[in-house]
């Protein structure tokens, strides 16, 4: 067997991913030396001549003209026994290159010939497929030319006359920082532009976390992250396209008045990378609290009849196991139906205020991975054995992270079941872009008093934190009341089914 | 204060700026057809063994470059920057300097490391990544190729002053392009260098771009060389793609800062032939017009052409060149091909004794990096 040695499309520019065949320089079964030109080849950047880093016989060449080669993928096949070891023909591989050859002459049209060469040769048009990348020089710019160079046959350029009247394309203008949409093609650096190919991800769909927009490996983790599938559908419920995440990011670190970071003994602190869950859940905490002015209210609930229900409940049937949360959450529907105020969302882009006529109920659940937001989806169709069961179903899922995206996107209300960490009350965070969210706390023997009488009861507190651009005290605290009548009344839940 | 307590080590009277300014006409001393016309002020003192070694680097340095470009090509270096149509400029430049000077240079300036001695394939070691450079600078009195744009100005500065202070009789010069004369550090460069009397040579190389601005967006100046003046240096001004009058110049330059007297800002009007890097398109910013007006004014062709006239070029060391450039690009293969890369954390070591916090966070960010990377590729 020859001893074939594969010469892999390089990057040719910086930051490049594939290169297109212009020509072929050399054919199979030709010598060829290294340093020879064996094939034209055109990127986003340029046109240029891609010389063999090997001496040998040319055993394949990958492609036709105008087929796209990879970088990092075979380019073309050398046999090193064809000919003799590299380095041995170091430099000689120029024989017509009289500009790099001593004596070489001035005018001639030889000369005239390696200069055009080495100049790369411009396009014919250009558009917006460059690959953004901006690391040195103006960028890619729109350089790739749609059309084949030449028109109906590929031809090289005239020795010495490129083009008289190439077009040049004015320099597009970076993105500016601050700017709200994201215009052309996504930003990111040839590593992470890798990954999210290697993993499926369309760029389009990921909210850049970098400068100027750039999408980061976080980024992509994170969209893989809530999205397994890599193909982004979820996404956009859970991250606005159209927020300003450089702004938002950059105000998830202290921007002023922090104190210095000073550096004390490795042993004394652990440092962990926020990615992944503790990333969205960083991101969307600061979302909702940067955009949302949020009021909050609470009241403290006599739960014994609640809690008497549940034992009935649980009695009464064996398919599910009935959580006093799952009760909460069929008064919080029935509720919901008569504070739509509370199950709505505000279109910042229109300024509407959208009401929800259906409910999708989130609720907080505490994972080793993080928090995560399962959603029972229409649980104003669901009955409350309905509801219970999802709720169980849901929370192994988390737990055990099989939930999939889009059990955790389209929320309309969230409940945080704080009451499990074994405290009263809470100030929780809107689910954003949802309206409120309400927190439940654990329930207590307490002293209570009962017709004039101090009894002891089992007692919990409800808050209800609520955006007040979309509702005001009286419809929060009419929901919240609402729920509470449930919790003391099972009777007045009843009667709203 | 510390102007009080640490002056300058001599205090000029005032300075007639009519001494500092360039000529009208940038110094020629070989027409565009190789003819020799003396320049008053600019005489030449070297032999037919000097004239011979300035061609010798010229073309080795055009086929060191073009080895490089291939090297680029072929993926063994991330981007590179040539010189080509600069050769007369840097080399005639740095042929006036003595062993015991310094080179800073930018990172375009592979002729010049050829007359420092430098073995080329070592300095190419920054543009594939694997190490700043391979070379020794201080056996060979040049600095690192510098990336960021005129920051070496700074360093030949302060290397100077140093000198100066030490008492050493040497002479510094650094090289930079058009556009680095709009950054703030050659600007500070220059002028600590004349305040100081430092013995440098800022040696700018108006190659016309700075990677696509042109220079009309680059200075309203009448020229770079003009800037001198505000600088209180004299400002020279010469035809860069004459080596003859390169080398003039800048003897004339060195020959001052070696008497004591002070910097020198040299402008050697010249033109890549090339692109900026291998990562740039100059075809989107320059016509085939003007390319083809310097390609006439090939800095090797016409010395080439001044050469043949007074019969120092022969067949022989012609051939002589050709086999020294092609054991330079075959040690160029040796040194780049496949090198291997180190390890990246070495990039926080020797550079502090005492690292301050933002420097530990960086390495920590760079270590996470690097890890994710590691996890990524599985």
């Amino acid at each position: 067997m020859a001893n074939a040695k594969d010469f892999l499309l390089p990057d040719l520019g910086e930051g490049l991913t594939e290169g297109e065949i212009v020509s072929w320089l050399v054919a199979v079964g030709d010598s060829v030396e290294v340093d020879q030109p064996v094939a034209e080849v055109e990127t986003a950047k340029a046109v240029v001549e891609v010389p063999s880093p090997f001496a040998g016989t040319v055993l394949a060449l990958h492609g036709e003209p105008g087929q796209e080669v990879e970088v990092g993928k075979p380019l073309v096949t050398i046999d090193l026994d064809g000919r003799p070891a590299p380095d041995a023909g170091a430099a000689e591989a120029e024989p017509t290159d009289a500009a790099t050859r001593p004596g070489g002459t001035i005018g001639g049209s030889s000369e005239d010939a390696e200069v055009a060469d080495m100049v790369p040769q411009p396009t014919e048009e250009a558009d917006d497929s460059g690959s953004g990348n901006v690391l040195v020089g103006y960028g890619t710019g729109g350089g790739r030319s749609k059309r084949r160079r030449g028109g109906e046959a590929v031809t090289a350029p005239a020795a010495g006359a490129p083009p008289a009247a190439p077009q040049r394309p004015a320099p597009r203008a970076a993105p500016r920082s601050g700017s709200t949409l994201r215009t052309g093609r996504p930003l990111a650096k040839p590593p992470v532009r890798k990954l999210a190919k290697d993993k499926g991800v369309d760029l389009a769909m990921v909210a850049g976390s970098g400068p100027d927009g750039i999408i980061t490996r976080d980024d992509i983790e994170q969209f893989l992250t809530r999205s397994p599938g890599g193909n982004g559908e979820a996404a956009p419920a859970t991250v606005p396209p159209s927020e300003d995440y450089q702004q938002l990011l950059a105000s998830e670190v202290p921007a002023s008045g922090a104190p210095p970071f000073e550096a004390p003994g490795a042993d004394l602190v652990t440092r962990i990378p926020v990615k992944g869950v503790r990333k969205a859940v960083a991101r969307q905490m600061t979302i909702s609290r940067q955009q949302i002015p949020e009021a909050t209210t609470w009241v403290d609930v006599d739960a014994t009849e609640l809690w008497a229900l549940r034992q009935d409940l649980i009695a009464s049937q064996s398919e599910v196991k009935v959580s006093p949360l799952a009760i909460i959450m069929r008064a919080c529907v029935a509720g919901l139906r008569d504070f739509p105020e509370v199950n709505a969302r505000l279109d910042t882009e229109t300024n509407e205020i959208v009401l929800q006529h259906f409910v999708n109920l989130g609720f907080a659940a505490q994972t080793d991975s993080g928090l995560m937001v399962p959603v029972i989806k229409r649980a104003d169709q669901l009955s409350t054995l309905g509801i219970a069961s999802e709720l169980n179903r849901l929370a192994t899922a988390a737990r055990d992270r099989s939930v999939k995206p889009d059990e955790m996107t389209g929320g309309t209300f969230t409940l945080s079941n704080y009451g499990t960490f074994g405290v009263d009350g809470g100030s929780a965070v809107i689910n954003w872009p949802e309206a409120a969210i309400l927190g439940v706390g654990r329930i207590i023997d307490r002293p209570w008093v009962v017709d004039g009488t101090i009894q002891v009861r089992k007692v919990q507190q409800l808050s209800i934190a609520f955006d007040h651009r979309i509702c005001d005290g009286g419809e929060a605290a009419g929901f919240l009341r609402f729920v509470a009548d449930c919790i003391e009344s099972p009777t007045k839940l009843l009667a709203s089914l | 204060m510390s102007a009080a307590s640490n002056p300058p080590q001599s205090v000029p009277g005032p300075v007639d700026p009519n001494t500092l300014l360039p000529p009208d006409e940038p110094v020629q001393l070989l027409d565009d057809q190789g003819t020799l016309h003396e320049v008053e002020g600019f005489p030449l003192d070297l032999k037919d063994e000097d004239f011979r070694n300035l061609y010798r680097y010229m073309v080795l340095a055009r086929r060191v470059d073009k080895q490089a470009i291939n090297l680029q090509r072929q993926g063994q270096l991330g981007v590179y920057a040539s010189l080509l149509g600069q050769e007369a400029a840097q080399i005639g430049g740095a042929y006036a300097l003595d062993e015991q000077d310094w080179v800073f240079p930018s990172y375009r300036e592979m002729g010049a490391a050829l007359v420092r001695g430098v073995d080329p394939g070592k300095v190419l070691h920054l543009f594939r990544g694997t190490w700043l450079s391979n070379h020794d600078p201080m056996a060979t009195h040049f600095g690192l190729l510098s990336i960021p744009i005129g920051t070496q100005a700074l360093h030949a500065a302060g290397f100077a002053m140093g000198a100066k202070f030490d008492g050493k009789d040497l002479v510094v010069m650094t090289y930079f392009g058009d556009g680095a004369t709009s950054e703030g550090d050659p600007h500070e460069a220059m002028n600590f260098a004349a305040v100081y009397d430092a013995p440098c040579i800022f040696f700018v190389q108006n190659n016309q771009y700075a990677i696509s601005v042109p220079l009309s967006k680059q200075t309203r100046a009448p020229t770079i060389a003009h800037k001198a003046v505000g600088y209180g240096m004299p400002g020279f001004r010469c035809d860069g793609n004459d080596v003859l009058a390169t080398y003039a110049v800048a003897r004339q330059a060195v020959d001052r800062a070696r008497r004591g007297e002070g910097p020198s800002l040299i402008e050697a009007l010249t033109y890549r032939m090339e692109a900026h890097t291998t990562a740039d398109d100059p075809t989107r910013y320059r016509t085939p017009e003007e390319l083809e007006e310097w390609k006439r004014r090939d800095p090797i062709a016409r010395f080439e052409t001044f050469l043949e006239a007074e019969g120092l070029l022969d067949d022989d060391f012609r051939a002589q060149i050709d086999e020294e450039a092609r054991g330079y690009a075959a040690r160029m293969r040796e040194e780049i091909y496949d090198a291997p890369h180190g390890d990246p954390m070495e990039l926080f070591e020797h550079v502090y004794v005492d690292p301050p916090a933002s420097y530990e966070e960086q390495k920590a960010m760079l270590r996470r990096e690097i890890a994710s990377n590691q996890e990524g590729g599985s």
